[in-house]
């Protein structure tokens, strides 16, 4: 531990304790050997820290107070107990220097914590104290300030949570569960849900279509099926796997030379932004003069959604989501046709194994295995049963009672699954120095590769080539327009499943942005909503109520110039306002009739009883006027009720 | 659909919601220009997030040759609906500025 004293900023916070004899455990580390570059630019990070250290080393600081406000045990004659009462148990006296001690590795086993935790994370090339910082600027402020969700949402991410996930960077908070609960929180993340659901619908989809390949009279093993959807999972997975990978992928650092991951250097980009703005905030903090202050607000919203630093991480971690995308698409696809192939052939299906060709082939093949010194064992039902006693795997190639043959490979754990007894005397009948006569009982058919299987892909890759050299070419074709159909439908239900997706995260978006300030609403939300605002302060301002839509008549805005007959309107019935300026005993007093009031657009359409001299006819002819020039030059002449309009 | 200026999307009673109505015209307008840049900086750049590298390329041609028929068909080519990521940056801005103000008042 270098030797403390307090900085500047340290000091101003530090509780007095100048009778106390001990340095001030609350000071930050100072560097000991001369200030070097990345001292120089470090020493300005812990400068500009936000409130979010401040706050973090305010706690360290309360907790510390306790500590040393803690009353001291009082200066008393020891008892040493009597015969009656046994000496009392007495808490051992801790002196000043041993407390301060205890203070100082307090804060350094905090501060090291802090540091694994971002350890764990992968930034490695940072320097303790820009860790620090950031650790406890991050966990402190991230998920609590606006600025950060402003400055978060311009990079497409709802908040800071949301970031830590889509990028794969492990938040601060996180670091502090057990494995166990990160293993839940793992299953329960939507990340796992969402491969859950899509899994779901992708084998609903497949069994459905399975059926209809059925129906249709075509060769489908539903072992294979459920081969096929795994195999999409898979692939699936392995997309993800393959995005994680892109979004870990090793890049220039910025900060301070070296490899980073993309990831955390994106999202550590990103924090360094909303610290500079804590930090700029706080320098502007105090201006009297609002013009100014606005001045270097939008100075530094300039900065905040187009920052040149960012720009290029932001472009390319977009251009990574697409990529994985396209690569996941592709691989589900791969995947589920694989798959279904691949389990057609292991299970053992082959439609087309009874053909000649199949049958010699694989009469060949058995007696190359013989000729290799396979054993040829008998199982209790008489059926020949061949293994060939590799060092890899074996195979069982089996004549059935239909006279075909049928060709299988499996492999099993065999520690898990087998007893230690069986398995020896397994491999006693495997072993060629041992010439123990053919049994002709195979001990346990869960043991009939039993030990010798080491290599799983060698394994498929033998048991898929045999499978690709016995099938013939039509059962080949039909092989793979099962797994294709079934391929295809669980592409469309990928497809499908995307879609509903984008739709419920483009409904979530629209909600995210109304609760969380970030407004990315139309212009009109806006436009309506300081409408309204301004319109019910000036009505304020003139000591009315904003006219209201008439009861049980709906204008039509579209109909513009119009009259309304008299008999289709109620004059009776609506709020009438008069001029400002009218004098109701000169002259004719003009009337407006409220016919319809649009708040949010500032317009109201008002009616006035016209009387046609010719014919006798009567008729309210409507205008529209803006509401706010409406307000100013006009009184209701009833007392209105309050309330907002329709 | 008329393209909607940023002009005329920044007026309004920002200048009021700011408490600043009562500041000059000159400095008004000094304002609504950084405003507008602003703005006019966050949608080039989620125009362009949008676009591949090669059409990003091509887009920057257009912007500087201030081929404006050009561009609307580009974008419209593309369905990138210019005058909603206007109008939302705009609003946006407007929003982020008159809390982000107001927050640092009320500290």
């Amino acid at each position: 531990m270098p030797e403390q004293a307090p900085t500047p900023q340290a000091a101003g916070t530090q509780p007095a304790r100048a009778e106390q004899a001990v340095p001030a455990p609350a000071a930050r580390p100072e560097p000991t050997k001369p200030e070097s570059f990345a001292d120089r630019r470090r020493n300005e990070q812990i400068a500009r820290a936000g409130e979010g250290r401040d706050a973090a080393w305010a706690k360290l600081q309360a907790a510390e107070t306790m500590f040393w406000s803690a009353p001291e045990p009082p200066d008393e004659v020891p008892s040493f107990g009597s015969l009656d009462e046994p000496e009392p148990a007495r808490e051992p006296k801790v002196s000043q220097e041993e407390l301060h001690s205890r203070v100082v590795e307090a804060r350094r086993n905090y501060a090291t914590k802090t540091l694994e935790l971002w350890r764990k994370g992968g930034i490695e090339k940072l320097s303790p104290e820009d860790l620090e910082i950031l650790a406890e600027d991050l966990a402190d402020t991230a998920e609590k300030s606006a600025l950060a969700e402003m400055v978060i949402s311009h990079h497409g991410f709802k908040n800071a949570q949301e970031m830590f996930r889509k990028l794969g960077v492990n938040e601060v908070e996180a670091f502090g569960q057990t494995f166990t609960k990160e293993q839940e929180s793992f299953l329960k993340s939507p990340a796992v849900q969402e491969q859950l659901a899509k899994l779901g619908l992708s084998g609903g989809t497949s069994l459905a279509t399975a059926g209809v390949i059925t129906l249709l009279g075509g060769p489908v093993s539903w072992a294979a099926v459920g081969l096929g959807v795994g195999g999409a999972a898979l692939g699936r997975l392995g997309g993800e796997g393959i995005r994680k990978l892109m979004l870990n992928r090793k890049v220039e650092s910025k900060f301070g030379g070296g490899q980073v991951k993309f990831n955390e250097q994106y999202a550590r980009e990103i924090f360094e932004v909303v610290i500079q703005m804590q930090s700029q905030i706080k320098e502007i903090q105090g201006t009297e003069d609002k013009f100014a202050l606005t001045e270097q607000v939008l100075e530094l919203l300039r900065g905040a959604g187009s920052p040149a630093m960012l720009a290029e991480s932001h472009q390319s971690y977009k251009k990574t989501e697409r990529g994985a995308a396209w690569i996941k698409a592709g691989l589900s696809l791969v995947g589920a046709v694989g798959g279904n192939l691949i389990g057609n052939a292991i299970i053992g299906h082959f439609a087309a194994a009874d053909s000649e060709a199949a049958r010699e082939a694989i009469k060949h093949q058995i007696q190359q295995a013989h000729e290799q010194g396979v054993w040829i064992i008998h199982d209790a039902s008489g059926q020949a049963q061949i293994v060939a006693p590799g060092t890899e795997h074996a195979h069982f190639v089996k004549e059935q009672t239909d006279g075909l043959w049928h060709f299988a490979i499996q492999q099993r754990d065999v520690d898990a699954a087998a007893s230690k007894h069986l398995l020896d005397q397994f491999h006693s009948y495997l072993s060629p120095d041992q010439k123990l006569p053919v049994p002709n009982v195979l001990p346990n058919h869960d043991l009939f590769h039993a030990g010798v299987v080491r290599d799983v892909d060698s394994a498929f890759d033998s048991a898929r080539a045999s499978a690709l050299q016995h099938i013939s070419h039509d059962a080949l074709f039909a092989q793979w327009a099962s797994a294709g159909a079934v391929g295809l439908g669980l592409l469309a239900a990928e497809g499908g499943w995307n879609a509903g997706h984008a739709i419920r995260s483009q409904a979530h978006e629209r909600r995210v942005a109304a609760d969380d300030r970030v407004l990315v609403g139309s212009i009109d939300e806006v436009e309506s909503m300081l409408t309204e605002r301004s319109l019910y302060r000036l009505a304020d301002q003139y000591g009315v109520k904003l006219p209201q839509n008439p009861i049980g008549f709906r204008y039509n805005w579209e109909l513009q110039p119009h009259t309304i007959p008299k008999k289709d309107f109620s004059f009776e019935k609506i709020p009438t306002w008069v001029p400002r300026n009218a004098v109701a005993d000169r002259g004719r007093l003009i009337e407006y009739g409220v016919a319809s009031v649009d708040v949010a657009r500032n317009r109201i359409a008002v009616v006035t009883l016209q009387h046609q001299n010719n014919s006798g006819a009567e008729a309210y002819v409507c205008s529209v006027m803006r509401l706010d020039e409406f307000i100013r030059d006009n009184k209701p002449i009833i007392k209105q009720q309050g309330g907002r309009a329709a | 659909m008329a393209l909607p200026t940023i002009d005329e999307l920044l007026e309004g009673d920002l200048f009021e919601l700011l408490g600043i109505s009562d500041v000059d015209d000159t400095k008004k307008a000094s304002l609504v220009k950084t405003m507008t840049e602003t703005v006019d900086a966050r949608v080039i750049n989620r125009v362009t997030a949008l676009m591949s590298e090669e059409d990003a390329a091509q887009f920057g041609q257009l912007a500087e040759a201030e081929d404006q028929e050009g561009l609307i068909k580009f974008l419209v080519d593309r369905e990138i609906d210019l005058p909603q990521i206007v109008s939302e940056e705009a609003a946006r801005l407007r929003v982020e500025l008159v809390e982000l103000t107001r927050l640092v008042q009320e500290k």
